[in-house]
């Protein structure tokens, strides 16, 4: 089986503050000076594509796994990890300067073209990423490779070389389905949030291990959106109780009046 | 300019958040001249490819009609059905609009990105597809004009695709109740146990009950009890949170609360200033105390 992984690499957005969010003439946020991590879902797929690894070898299966991103050198970290990890195939296309923010249809046209060149039986990725939280990547990619897709996905697990078995959340509950290749399987709030840690024996062992460059090619995207950015405020009154007194005082002066005042 | 309002839903019913994004809608549409028609298609909760059935038919009806606009409200498969008709088309798009505002004839549709820390405002050519999420209600009252638009209620045929082999019902769906109190627990909750009797407490009060995406992704909780952009938002009058720590991604969950009361032992905690009451203790000191207020309250 041949098992693709996309996943993104985004800035740790929790360690903003909201003094920090400062927006510059060309709608940008500077978040360089920020620690990166990887996308959340995408994570999840990632560890997936361990787990999925593991269980195909306990039935004397075997997963190719491909693990691909669209980033900077920044890149090089994270595949030199999942080389360690043992993902067979670790590749990034160099964004260079590209704002990737809000251009899914060229994302998907990116990772499209590198999988007409190495086809895959089954793909996984996450739903969306920070900060564009565009939701769409994976449709248009589903569209390039006339390949279908499942989304709202909880966890997966090994078959057989062309099937897998996966459970989705749904309006309904939670279902579980077997699906056979090609597919795109598109992760949610999975039953797996983080990615497992390299030994460092293993880290050694791979150290010299190929990650594929690859360029960015030019690619025609006519969607134009003009934007403009604000942070959003959500300040409140923040009247601070620090200990059971305070509590007290608040509930038998204040509580009855304001309770009206909620509506409660 | 020619616009197609569309709603799905899984009953007869149109649920009210849809009418309300509806009228609204509706109003500026009036107010700016532009044409309105509305589909309402009627799908089956369990048809998970409902989102193609739709959009191969909005596919099609758009050859003929040739809409400049396509908007979608409010539903669990709006997200998809924007991305398979964008990806289908050369309509340009967006999934989670919360606002329509206007620059004389065109209109700028505002987003949520930055994991919810920003709002964007998009200025999108025509034609266009946007799908609404979480939306701002403008308080618009109903208008004869609304009474004015062409109507077509489409019933969508189940489709089972043939690269799906089986699919089992594993775990039904909880009916979340209806309550004006939520109670959403974070990380700062220190065991599982703890969490477990915070949801008993929930339950026995009837208030809502959620938890932050690291409680979930802990175990500790149900992937379905997560609240915010990936979960399920709310508009309770009273939130309190108990060792949230307030991440915008969360914070979409609960922003429309009429009142937050935050329980963190951390005043520093971002949660505390988005709040109308921090109190800065360890939950377990203090919960007793405020409990019995809050249970004597109802």
């Amino acid at each position: 089986m041949n098992l693709f992984v996309s996943f993104k690499i985004i800035p740790d957005l929790d360690q903003l503050s909201a003094q920090d969010y400062i927006i510059t003439a060309n709608n940008n946020i500077d978040t360089t000076f920020v620690r990166n991590i990887l996308n959340c879902f995408d994570e999840s797929s990632l560890e997936f594509g361990l787990r999925l690894s593991d269980e195909a070898e306990s039935l004397n299966f075997n997963i190719q796994k491909t693990a691909f991103t669209i980033a900077n050198e920044q890149a090089e970290l994270y595949l030199q990890t999942l080389n360690a990890l043992n993902y067979e195939h670790t590749v990034y296309v160099d964004s260079q300067d590209m704002d990737t923010r809000f251009i899914p249809r060229t994302i998907g046209t990116i990772i499209a073209n590198y999988i007409k060149q190495n086809p895959q039986d089954f793909i996984l990725m996450g739903y969306q990423a920070t900060p564009g939280n565009n939701g769409n990547t994976p449709f248009y990619l589903s569209k390039e490779l006339d390949i279908p897709i499942v989304t709202n996905i909880i966890d997966i697990h090994f078959i057989d070389d062309k099937h897998l078995q996966i459970t989705t959340l749904e309006e309904d509950g939670q279902f579980i389905q077997t699906v056979k290749s090609p597919c795109i399987l598109v992760i949610e709030n999975a039953v797996i949030s983080k990615l497992r840690v390299p030994t460092l024996k293993d880290r050694i062992h791979t150290r010299n291990k190929k990650i594929e460059k690859l360029p960015l090619e030019a690619i025609n995207d006519t969607t134009h959106k003009r934007i403009k950015l604000t942070y959003i405020n959500r300040q409140r009154t923040g009247i601070i109780l620090e200990n059971n007194t305070d509590i007290e005082d608040f509930f038998e002066k204040n509580w009855k009046e304001k309770r009206t005042e909620i509506g409660l | 300019m020619k616009w197609l309002i569309a709603l799905c839903n899984t009953n007869d019913k149109i649920p009210s958040y849809q009418m309300v994004q509806y009228q609204d809608i509706m109003l500026a549409c009036h107010n700016k001249g532009i044409k309105t028609f509305c589909h309402i298609y009627n799908y089956k909760s369990d048809d998970i490819f409902a989102f193609k059935t739709i959009t191969d038919f909005l596919l099609k009806h758009q050859e003929h009609e040739n809409f400049d606009g396509i908007i979608l409200l409010e539903s669990p498969i709006t997200s998809k059905i924007v991305g398979y008709f964008s990806a289908h088309s050369n309509f340009e798009s967006l999934y989670g609009i919360h606002k329509i505002s206007w620059k004389e004839q065109n209109p700028i549709f505002h987003k949520s990105i930055y994991n919810h820390n920003v709002t964007a405002e998009f200025e999108i050519h025509n034609p266009f597809i946007v799908g609404i999420n979480g939306w701002h209600n403008t308080n618009s009252i109903s208008h004869d004009a609304i009474l004015d638009t062409i109507y077509e209620t489409i019933d969508v045929k189940s489709y089972t695709p043939d690269f799906i082999l089986d699919r089992n019902l594993q775990i039904p769906k909880s009916i979340q109740i209806t309550s004006p109190v939520l109670l959403a627990i974070g990380k700062g909750v220190k065991s599982k146990e703890d969490v477990a009797t915070f949801r008993k407490f929930a339950q026995n009060n009837h208030y809502m009950f959620g938890v932050t995406r690291p409680v979930a992704m802990n175990g500790w909780a149900h992937i379905n009890e997560i609240i915010g952009v990936s979960g399920h938002i709310y508009s309770p009058k009273l939130c309190i949170t108990i060792g949230v720590s307030g991440s915008a991604a969360f914070y979409a969950g609960i922003e429309k609360s009429n009142y937050i009361i935050s329980i963190n032992i951390n005043k520093n905690a971002s949660i505390i200033p988005m709040s109308d009451i921090g109190i800065i203790d360890d939950y377990r000191n203090i919960w007793d105390k405020f409990s019995n207020y809050l249970s004597s309250t109802f």
